[in-house]
């Protein structure tokens, strides 16, 4: 189930809302496992038993973990739990991907090569056992208690705003939420506040710029011209952005419904001076579980330079295949992991030397080339567009130009999305509190009024247009639903 | 502002989001649950998922999620008010088509998306294809003295490109069409009626076409009339269009059509329209129930049932005329029927693309003198099955008695579909013809590989199977006949015939022989010797067996006509008209023959053959039982 969804939205939410707040504390963690299990189980069907496996699995390598404290027989717990929960995502996310590449490099040695049928991709996988990778080892690193009773595991593991496309939880942060978090009317006002501009930004923008990328992707590399890959460009990177950070904020925002407080997983990114900057604001919590789990357990920058960089390689190189089991995934990675290594080598220093807005042009032009791997089916295909964005385009502009894929629609929507891609609501708020704050009695009042009319009323407009939208079945699928 | 009063209205904010958050998530389902179901969407024009049951099996269960979103996605409360509001904010405001088939034009003109037209030039194979589909229509329908046109309908597209927006790709209009008629002028003597010019000379007195509908309305549908008039004055005189100026003339405000309803908001694009009418007509249509039964066949069961029992064929009858025609049509022709009818003594219109496989009882009931095939611009080339021109041709030839030639062109559609069992089954049936039993035998059991209810091919295999059986059995039991008396000659006449039969012609030549020796002038033996020449192609034998004949039994008119067939199939054209006239003189009557037989064909475009074909006094259509076994 997805949140942009007429049933989410209309039985989903408004049911699991009302058991939830009547039947008391005692029961809410086990009734919002039933339905994260119920939620996951609606798009997958039975897979949601290979996350009970997960769920069963991790509880005990937790206990396990816990019982042994420091000794060797802890440490072996702690591989098997990564070693299962690594296999687990191995062998539904990269089955395919690695027989195909063995069959490649083996092909003159194998009589014929290895076929097995496309392994389906249960939805969410990879941030799940993520999710589950973190309990174990902060367990271990004894960074969080040890929990015994396993309806909170399963809860942690499967809750649903955040199950199937982050952020990413650390057990450390919510393990006492869990256990025990109080909920009043400003966290649930603040909840629907933060869920309406995200359903705005994946229904409103997200999808509208989407309809415009694919169709410019689509397009034979033969055909395509300058403008048009720009464009095509432009699109998918303001379609990425709002449709994921807009999914963080739906499911920030009904953590908060619901009494949790998630980490941020976005900071307006596209506005970095740098490579280094994006990744502090870019999927903040995979960046970070990276760092903790992955770049500092390796070294970090410790170890000397050369270490440090071969470090920030691999973590890209990982963090790439992390997104989907193909090489361009990994070459987005790599070119991510190639600029960090280049920034720290010097180009930051020289970049802080020259205009900021320069600054900011480089790491956008960064982002975008890299997004067209991200983007493309293949990398002939990525190439292609590459080549046509720099100059070789090979299309006449004919039979495919800009004028086909710009309507009203795409103007707004991309004007739109250029600038909420800058923090204006922040900037906005803040500029008439300056005003409203000196005002006092009846004019104090009355712009106050004015303020929350306005502000709830815009919410509502927001909410009640991605509706239409999405009874109009607009285009809808989510981008990270792939990984 | 004190703090105290800041929390109040902080409080008061979240007091009010909350409310109305909650009851804007709420009321859809509780009107879900308070109303009925929903059949149909008349916007939509489709009928509605409805809930589906729960069943505790795995397969039911597993596509259970996706029924249920189905129906909760077509029902849940105030949907039809969200999605009007949405197409109306879009269409009005934003000047963007909430559909995607819709395109908003400028000043309210509204086009439907006709993919890919316009945008992918036609290949040259797909013109050669559409050029044998015309002429093959063209020269099935004059073999029956019946003429035929083709007549597109312009796309709104071609006639109003400058009501397109501008993001359109003007630049590649008309594509499809000007390449036909293009391709034709450059390999054929076929032409197409192309009623565009017509239309936008016309175009500047008035609309031709609808604001919100894809079609012309009245105006334009009587320039296309009179287009059609015009053209088909070259073969009937008699015939002009009537004239604008007697048409009754009145306008009406209507409600958007249907381009404007497939966005939901007729009430929201009126219009003017222009109406014409006929004064005082001579004609009047009603359902053509002749054909009803045949039709509600063709319609099925399927999902295709509803859209067929809506467009049941008709006919009109005016008697102050004396022509007839049958017109396969879509909807553009709808409105041009009252003008077209005023013309025919009866006219039958049939919502259907030229189909051979109703043709040929058509022709028999009404005897037309033109076939009409009208069709919308962008659908041209859609609308024809590949390789249905070698299906036809071969259907043709079968009849004419080339069947060697029958067999080729069904070769040639299997090529083409070979996943049809269909075309299996005609190949079979071809090949069946010229005694290719094991052949015809395997092609048929292919057909019901991909078949199994093929009822065609189950019965011809059948037949195949069981004459193949019996064949064999005789040609037993005479070999154990002949082994008692070896020179008896009906036996050996009677072996060679089974041996023929068999397809085995080169073996079955020596039994005739051994029985003409002991019964030189036996007529079997010596027709049959030269027919199995013949068909061997050993023309000089058959011919000097055929004379032989002659001189032994001269009043046999079948032997002339043999004798002039082998003569024109040797180019031999004295000959064979004269020996045709014998064959005619002795009293051959067999016409339908004269008028197809292949062999025939190098003595059709003579003079005398003309004159003879006239003096048949009835022009009998062809018995299409060829046809009628094989689909």
């Amino acid at each position: 189930m997805v949140f942009s969804s007429i049933i989410f939205l209309f039985l989903f939410l408004p049911v699991t809302l009302l058991v939830y707040f009547p039947i008391g504390k005692r029961f809410r963690n086990l009734f919002l496992l039933a339905a994260s299990l119920f939620f996951y189980a609606w798009g997958e069907t039975f897979y949601v038993l290979i996350m009970l496996a997960s769920i069963c699995a991790n509880y005990i390598f937790g206990l396990m973990i816990a019982r042994y404290g420091n000794g060797t027989k802890a440490k072996l717990f702690l591989g098997f739990a990564v070693t299962a929960n690594l296999g687990l995502l191995i062998v539904f996310k990269y089955t395919n991907f690695l027989i195909d590449n063995f069959n490649q490099i083996f092909a003159s040695v194998l009589a014929a090569p290895i076929q097995i049928d496309p392994v389906h991709l249960p939805i969410g996988i990879s941030f799940f056992t993520f999710q589950a990778m973190t309990y174990v080892v902060d367990v271990y690193r004894k960074e969080a208690p040890v929990q015994k009773n396993p309806v909170n595991i399963g809860l942690y593991i499967s809750l649903f705003p955040q199950l199937i496309a982050g952020p990413i939880v650390r057990y450390n942060t919510v393990a006492g939420q869990i256990i025990s978090r109080s909920i009043n009317l400003k966290d649930f006002a603040e909840g629907i506040e933060r869920f309406i501009f995200g359903l705005g930004k994946k229904v409103l923008i997200a999808n509208s710029v989407a309809v415009a990328a694919d169709k410019i992707f689509a397009i034979p590399s033969e055909h395509l011209t300058f403008s048009l890959a720009w464009m095509g460009i432009l699109c998918y990177t303001l379609q990425i952005y709002f449709d994921f950070s807009g999914y963080s904020d739906m499911a920030i925002g009904l953590g908060r419904m619901f009494g949790f407080t998630f980490p941020e997983n976005f900071n307006y990114p596209y506005l970095s001076k740098s490579i280094r900057e994006f990744w502090k604001r870019w999927h903040i919590s995979l960046s970070t579980w990276f760092r903790d789990y992955l770049y500092i357990p390796l070294g970090g920058n410790k170890l000397g330079t050369v270490r440090t960089y071969a470090n920030l390689v691999t973590v890209f190189f990982l963090c790439g295949l992390w997104h989907g089991a193909s090489w361009n995934f990994v070459i987005w990675g790599l070119l991510h992991g190639l600029f960090l290594v280049l920034e720290r080598i010097g180009l930051e220093k020289l970049l802080d030397r020259i205009w900021s807005p320069i600054q900011y042009l480089y790491t956008l032009l960064v982002v975008m080339t890299c997004w067209v791997f991200f983007r493309a089916e293949t990398l002939p295909d990525a190439l292609s567009f590459i080549a046509a964005m720099f100059g070789f385009a090979r299309g006449d502009g004919i039979i495919h130009h800009t004028g086909l894929y710009l309507d009203n629609e795409i103007w707004l929507t991309m004007i739109a999305g250029i600038i909420f891609s800058a923090p204006i609501f922040p900037f906005i708020k803040k500029t008439w509190s300056t005003i409203t704050k000196n005002q006092t009695g009846i004019s104090g009042n009355l712009t106050e009024g004015i303020s929350a009319i306005s502000g709830i009323s815009s919410l509502i407009l927001i909410f009640l247009a991605s509706i239409m939208s999405l009874a109009a079945g607009a285009y809808n699928p989510f981008i990270y639903f792939r990984f | 502002m004190t703090a105290h009063l800041e929390n109040k209205n902080a409080l008061s904010r979240q007091i009010i989001l909350t409310a109305v958050f909650v009851l804007l998530i709420c009321t859809p389902i509780v009107k879900t649950l308070l109303s009925p179901a929903m059949q149909l969407s008349k916007v939509e024009n489709r009928k509605l998922s409805q809930a589906p049951a729960i069943r505790m099996d795995m397969k039911a269960l597993k596509s259970f999620p996706t029924k249920f979103e189905a129906y909760f996605n077509d029902q849940f409360g105030f949907r039809d008010a969200f999605i009007y509001i949405h197409n109306y904010v879009n269409a009005t405001m934003l000047k963007i088509s909430p559909v995607p088939d819709v395109i908003m034009g400028k000043q309210n003109w509204l086009f439907l998306k006709t993919a890919p037209y316009g945008e992918e030039k036609q290949s040259g194979k797909q013109l050669e294809a559409m050029k044998l589909h015309l002429e093959t229509k063209r020269d099935w329908l004059a073999q029956r003295g019946i003429q035929y046109v083709f007549m597109p309908a312009p796309n709104k597209q071609s006639i109003y490109p400058e009501y397109l927006p501008e993001n359109q790709n003007k630049k590649k209009q008309n594509l499809q069409i000007d390449d036909l008629i293009h391709y034709l002028q450059g390999t054929s003597t076929f032409m197409i009626l192309d009623v565009r010019p017509q239309l936008r000379n016309g175009k500047d007195d008035d609309f031709v076409y609808y604001l919100t509908d894809h079609h012309w309305n009245d105006k334009g549908a009587f320039i296309a009339y009179q287009g059609l008039i015009n053209f088909i004055h070259q073969w009937f005189p008699e015939m002009t269009p009537l004239s604008l100026q007697r048409m009754n003339q009145y306008s009406d405000i209507s409600n958007g059509m249907s381009l404007a309803n497939m966005m939901g908001l007729s009430d929201v694009f009126q219009e003017t329209v222009i109406k014409l009418e006929v004064p005082r007509p001579c004609s009047h249509k009603k359902p053509y129930t002749a054909m009803i039964p045949e039709w509600n066949k063709k319609a099925g069961s399927g999902i295709e049932k509803d859209w067929y029992r809506m467009r049941i064929p008709i006919q009109s009858i005016c008697g102050n005329a004396d022509r007839k025609a049958i017109v396969f049509r879509d909807s553009f022709f709808d409105m041009l029927v009252p003008f077209f009818s005023e013309h025919f003594r009866e006219a039958v219109y049939i919502w259907t693309r030229f189909d051979y496989s109703i043709l040929p009882e058509l022709i028999n009931r009404i005897r037309p003198d033109i076939v009409i095939e009208e069709c919308v611009e962008s659908e041209i080339f859609l609308s024809h099955i590949p390789g249905e021109f070698h299906k036809t041709k071969g259907f043709d030839l079968l009849i004419s008695g080339d069947k060697l030639g029958a067999v080729q062109e069904f070769t040639n559609d299997l090529q083409i579909n070979p996943d049809s069992p269909d075309s299996y089954n005609n190949l079979g049936f071809a090949l069946l013809q010229i005694r290719e039993f094991d052949r015809a035998i395997e092609l048929f059991q292919a057909a019901l590989k991909l078949n199994t209810g093929h009822q065609k091919a189950a019965e011809n295999l059948k037949l195949a199977q069981k004459t193949l059986i019996e064949i064999d059995q005789r040609v037993a039991e005479i070999n154990h006949k002949l082994s008692l008396d070896p020179n008896h000659p009906e036996l050996n006449i009677q072996l060679g015939n089974l041996l023929q039969k068999r397809g085995k012609t080169a073996t079955a030549i020596p039994y005739y022989q051994k029985a003409l020796a002991s019964d030189p002038e036996n007529f079997s033996a010596l027709n049959n010797l030269a027919a199995a020449n013949a068909y061997l192609h050993q023309f000089d034998v058959a011919i000097r067996i055929y004379q032989k004949l002659t001189l032994i039994f001269p009043d046999q008119a079948e032997v002339y006509f043999n004798l002039a067939c082998l003569y024109s199939l040797q180019n031999n054209i004295p000959d064979a008209i004269d020996n045709l006239k014998t064959a005619v003189r002795k009293g051959y009557d067999n016409y339908n023959l004269i008028k197809t037989d292949h062999d025939l064909k190098n003595i059709r475009k003579t003079s005398f053959y003309e004159s003879l074909v006239k003096s048949f006094h009835s022009a009998m259509p062809v018995e299409d039982e060829a046809r009628n076994r094989s689909k």
